[in-house]
């Protein structure tokens, strides 16, 4: 986190650094509902972490004699169609949904950020080559590629986390790009350039920090996507499959009208679990945004 | 894309109810309706929007005819030599009557002399003989097109017209199914003056088998057609049968399963056939809607290929069929609709020689370790299962499948795919056993002869003989004892886990006065007796 | 500009070949043809090997994946875009059957959901942590939250089967001729479950930039001397602020033409999505690269004009001066 202030000394910058993390930190400590997101994702995380000590059914284990039960003791949130223990579900079914959405996020991030810099800040034959590969890939109607990919492949819960890394990684290269190219053309890069300071450095010690504000909202709202990605696989049928355990599997069951309407322990506790996770990481994305801003450093600092 | 039980009805016609598939059977349809309603009702009236929950493709000749859904229109567009009532029996269509040799080689049919196609000219012999040798030139055509095959019209030798309205047909075997075979709707009678001349691919892509213009003889004429959308229906009332009392009916296409509950209750459809049967207990709660189940001829099934190491021994397929609690989960997750199996659903289940394969998971260790021993059997190599995601309640057999085979011991693996992808396999050897539906597939001579192994690749001389045998025996109660011999020794091969007969759930408004067939989709085989109250 | 244009459109010759061998090819990776999805597996099993490849052969499906990949080729530069094999019908005559429902519906779903996002946005990003913005931000993530096929699924039981005050399926009412104001009811359902949807990432994204705007020094400075706010926000912010909300609605573009998929099974839309996932899990090879060619030409210029947009947004974005060396 430096200012991007060419002329401050070395040994200021590190002081700084940290004096500027720190600052991060407390303004995103002062975000109540960035806390309150930080809060309600630790305590999923908890849960899935935990989810073996806290069910008492395998959550993969199917009773056919006890099936739509509504909740009850033994069963806190009921049986569904199948005869799972609803609440063992949803436990186990966290770790899927997280793994699902920080594993796509991250796979995508990777790929979508180091090929939107590229692009946005050279320009010329490589931004032509990387924008035509974004292009490709966004003109292909997600859906279908989708389908022909979880066919090739079959569908788990690998396929799901590469094809939604697949269909997310150009949208951030896009975005990326876009703050990129207006950034390059800034008084302030030429400012930087004229005293000498190296390209990869602009590139990721001068520019990326300015575009952490942005780009945290948008991994954020790609995470959220991620896991609401996974439910709309499972309903086209080409998600986690049964009996392993996700709440997008378990969303669906709505889509059956008996379910949806005389069984809703069986899937408005999941739908609520996911409505939850990505408001809580939408939450911290703003709160990343709020305190992560280096204009507002810069002013205040 | 499937074919559901297609010719079952025939079978269990045959080996259930052999009284009725007593030769020269005349039957008069009423002359009488045509006047009665006409004197009692006047000018059809109101609009029946339906649907059933599956693919239809773009086709109204017996040359594309693929999916069960063309049925539904087809039935209301045309009319076959004979049909069925909903009692399976079977009744004249445009024959009023015929007759049949003592060695059922030669069928002679008397058409209905008021039948008239729908542009007013009258259909005659000309018609049947017509469409009974373009059906023999078009073989290939039907094959390539991935058509139901049209066995009866290529075992047919001759086919002539003795007079404007007698067509008399000589079969170049015996056949005692012959009547059965075309009461499918590949066997649909054309008109010759309109198709005459047209090649297999005009039949196919021209006006007439796009739906652009279609001369039937049925109740209902062809109004539009957009495809994916609606086919619109309006009342033939010059019907020779009597005019139909409904004037418009639209058959809704491409309707989610998921919504279909929903717009029979908002009463944007008044009726859904082949539901899922869960929504059953949401219709059964709404006003103004009736929902019945009716036991139906599909079957669901664990079919295994025989031919693969791991499960050729057949006491490792009864020990599947042991270790799998079939009557629990039919009568949880399916909420009881349906009929246990343990032999194929054509087939007398009363037989006392039958093996029910109750459920007893001590009993499938025994035979498996019983095969291991002898080398038939790998208990640590995985039976592969496959089963397409696509096919509505293969999911739920799948995991208490699963399950259950956990349970037992048994190394395995369920590997899902989607539809394509699940057909494409069945034609390799990637797999050992699959979650399997439908029609049956070893019943009636001419569906059986040399065909029964299917995609089990079950071989076995003695039950090839007996089908041969079957298929030129004159003599009903001959026949169910030959039947009963099969029976036999499929309950003990069980080259299939058959796991129970489907009910299937149907919906209409209760304004709608409807004949429901066991096979849903002959429902509209007398939809002209139809009423819908405003 | 007119220089740039021109060369954007000729790049983008080679990109949709890319995306048309890319599609074919994975197409032809997946297991299963349209012969094996569209037939009936017992009937399939009977079939010898001899009349599995003469039916094959029917459908031109014996020769290989390049082969038939430059015939399907071939035709399309004369203008034939095929035979769709499962559904029996030329593709033209799908494609431009199904491509008016898709655009009808999806237009119409965009354009208000712009509206309500870029509205929402930009008034939580003015009234940042008042009650207002934490009113609107719990709007908006709460329809991102939720999946759609859910919501959608509520609303036909709600408004269909329940209150029956809304229809559910399909473009207009069976038997009641094609007026409009049927046609309009129809929509109501599909447009706000797309609209809310698309409005609720806007809202986000819309705040975000406005934010980072509003912060920005330029727009302080001309607050300080003494420029009204509204005209600040009207002329500074927005303009700059437009830059990711640009890039937003050009992400949900190739959705415009390919259809929503899950709102248009659901609620029977007979558009683009449909016809495209039918296409697809049946295997079958003209439809669905007629689908990929309409989308990815839409898409293409869809590129094109958000990238014009970028520099009418931000002048700084010179166009032709991209080529650095």
């Amino acid at each position: 986190m430096t200012t991007g202030d060419p002329a401050w000394a070395s040994s200021q910058v590190v002081q700084e650094h940290d004096t500027l993390f720190r600052l991060a930190l407390r303004r995103f400590v002062r975000h109540r509902l960035a806390i309150i997101g930080v809060a309600i994702l630790a305590a999923i995380a908890a849960l899935a972490v935990l989810a073996p000590f806290l069910t008492p059914f395998s959550a993969e284990d199917l009773d056919l004699l006890s099936i739509r039960l509504p909740p009850s003791s033994t069963h806190p949130l009921g049986t569904d169609p199948l005869g799972f223990d609803v609440w063992s579900r949803v436990l186990f079914g966290a770790r899927t949904s997280l793994v699902v959405g920080f594993g796509a996020v991250a796979i995508s991030l990777m790929i979508g950020t180091l090929l939107g810099v590229t692009a946005g800040f050279y320009g010329g034959w490589i931004d032509q080559v990387i924008g035509r590969l974004t292009d490709t890939i966004l003109s292909l109607p997600a859906l279908l590629l989708v389908i022909v990919f979880v066919s090739i492949v079959g569908p788990s819960l690998q396929s799901v986390i590469v094809v939604i890394a697949l269909l997310t990684w150009p949208g951030i290269a896009r975005l990326v790009r876009g703050q990129y190219l207006a950034l390059r053309e800034s008084e302030f890069v030429t400012a930087v350039r004229v005293v000498g300071v190296t390209d990869g450095a602009i590139i990721f010690r001068h520019l990326l920090p300015n575009i952490l504000g942005p780009l945290s909202v948008a991994a954020t709202f790609y995470t959220a996507q991620a896991i609401l990605l996974e439910a709309a696989l499972s309903f086209l049928g080409l998600g986690v499959k049964p009996p392993t355990p996700s709440w997008g599997n378990m969303v669906n069951q709505a889509q059956n009208a008996a379910t949806l309407q005389l069984l809703p322990w069986t899937w408005v506790p999941p739908a609520l679990a996911i409505a939850s996770i990505v408001l809580a990481i939408n939450f911290i994305g703003d709160g990343l945004r709020d305190a992560l801003d280096p204009r507002s450093n810069v002013r205040r600092g | 894309m499937r074919l559901r039980a297609m010719t079952l009805a025939a079978v269990a016609m045959l080996v259930f109810g052999a009284c009725s598939s007593t030769p020269a059977a005349t039957t008069k349809p009423s002359a009488a309706a045509t006047a009665a309603a006409t004197a009692a009702g006047g000018a059809p009236a109101g609009q029946l929007n339906f649907t059933r929950l599956s693919d239809y493709p773009t086709c109204f000749h017996p040359i594309c005819f693929q999916t069960g859904n063309q049925f539904l229109a087809f039935q209301l567009l045309f009319n076959g030599l004979v049909k069925r009532d909903q009692a399976e029996k079977i009744i004249g269509s445009l024959a009023e009557k015929w007759d049949v040799s003592a060695d059922a080689t030669t069928y002679t049919f008397h058409l209905d002399m008021h039948a008239v196609w729908h542009d007013g000219k009258p259909v005659t012999a000309e018609d049947v003989v017509y469409t009974v040798t373009e059906g023999q030139k078009n073989a290939q055509a039907y094959k390539d097109n991935g058509t139901y095959p049209i066995t009866a019209w290529l075992n047919t030798k001759t086919v002539e017209a003795v007079d404007a309205n007698t067509v008399k047909f000589t079969l170049s075997a015996p056949s005692a199914v012959f009547l059965d075979q075309i009461t499918d709707p590949a066997y649909m009678i054309m008109p010759k003056h309109v198709l005459s001349g047209q090649t297999a691919d005009q039949l196919k892509t021209g006006d007439f088998g796009t739906g652009k213009k279609v001369v039937g003889s049925g109740p209902y004429k062809l109004v539009s057609y957009a495809p994916d959308q609606v086919i619109e229906f309006a009342a033939n009332t010059d019907y020779f049968k009597g005019s139909p009392k409904i004037a418009k009916i639209f058959y809704r296409l491409k309707v989610s399963p998921d919504t279909a509950a929903a717009q029979l209750q908002s009463g944007e459809l008044g009726m859904v056939l082949d539901l899922k049967p869960s929504d059953f207990d949401v219709l059964a709660k709404a006003k103004g809607i009736k929902v019945l189940q009716t036991p139906g001829l599909g079957q669901e099934s664990i079919q295994f290929l025989t031919t693969q190491p791991q499960v050729s021994d057949a006491r490792v397929r009864q020990a599947i069929y042991y270790a799998f609690d079939r009557k629990t989960l039919l009568a949880t997750v399916f909420k009881g609709a349906g009929r246990l199996l343990w032999i194929d659903a054509g087939f007398d289940p009363n037989d006392p020689k039958l093996d029910k394969y109750d459920f007893n998971q001590a009993k499938a260790k025994d035979l498996l370790a019983a095969a291991a021993k002898d080398g038939k059997y790998d208990a640590t190599k995985p039976i592969r299962i496959i089963y397409s995601t696509e096919e509505p309640g293969w999911p739920e057999i799948a995991a208490a499948l699963d399950s259950d085979l956990k349970k037992a011991g048994i190394v395995h693996e369920m590997i899902p795919l989607d539809g394509a992808a699940w057909e494409a396999k069945l034609g390799t050897k990637d797999w050992d056993a699959t979650v399997q539906c439908c029609g049956s597939p070893g019943l009636g001579p001419f569906k059986a002869i040399g065909l029964f192994p299917g995609g089990t690749k079950y071989d076995n001389k003695e039950m090839n003989d007996l089908f041969t045998k079957v298929g030129t025996t004159g003599d009903a109660a001959a026949r169910t004892a030959i039947y009963g011999q099969i029976g036999q020794i499929l309950n003990q091969n069980v080259p299939y886990n058959w796991l129970w007969a489907v009910a299937h759930t149907d919906a209409y408004t209760d304004k709608l006065t409807p004949q429901i067939y066991p096979n849903a989709r002959e429902s509209f085989a007398q939809v002209e007796q139809w009423t819908l109250n405003p | 500009m007119g220089t740039y244009v021109a060369r954007r459109i000729l790049i983008s010759i080679p990109v949709l070949f890319g995306i048309t061998i890319l599609a074919f090819g994975a197409l032809s990776l997946a297991p299963g043809d349209p012969l094996t999805s569209r037939m009936d597996p017992e009937l399939l099993s009977r079939m010898t090997a001899e009349e599995i490849a003469s039916a094959r052969h029917a459908l031109g499906l014996d020769q290989s994946a390049p082969v038939r990949y430059l015939l399907w080729l071939g035709g399309l530069l004369r203008g034939d875009f095929g035979y769709s094999v499962v559904n029996q019908r030329l593709v033209v005559d799908e494609l431009s059957a199904r491509l008016p429902p898709t655009l009808l519906l999806m237009t119409t779903a965009l354009l208000v959901g712009v509206f309500l996002g870029v509205a929402f946005g930009i008034l939580a990003a003015i009234r940042q942590y008042s009650w207002l913005d934490y009113a609107l931000t719990a709007f908006s993530t709460s329809f991102i939250a939720i999946p759609g096929f859910v919501v959608g699924l509520v609303m036909i039981y709600l408004f269909g089967a329940a209150l029956k005050i809304l229809p559910t399926t399909g473009m207009f009412t069976l038997g009641k001729g094609n007026s409009l104001d049927d046609l309009a009811a129809h929509m109501v359902m599909p447009v706000s479950l797309l609209a809310v949807g698309l409005s609720a990432q806007l809202t986000r994204y819309t705040r975000a930039a406005m934010l980072e705007v509003l912060s920005a020094d330029y727009v302080t400075t001309a607050r300080s001397k003494g420029l009204r706010s509204r005209i600040v926000l009207l002329r500074h912010a927005f303009r700059n602020a437009l830059i990711p909300i640009v890039t937003v609605i050009g992400l949900t573009l190739p959705d415009l033409v390919a259809g929503a998929v899950i709102t248009e099974s659901l609620f029977g839309w007979p558009g683009m999505g449909q016809m495209a996932v039918k296409a697809a899990s049946s295997r079958d090879p003209a439809l669905l690269m007629g689908v990929i060619i309409v989308v990815a030409s839409a898409v293409l210029i869809s590129n094109l004009v958000v990238d014009v947009l970028y520099g009418v947004a931000d002048p700084r974005v010179r166009l032709g001066a991209r080529a650095r060396a």
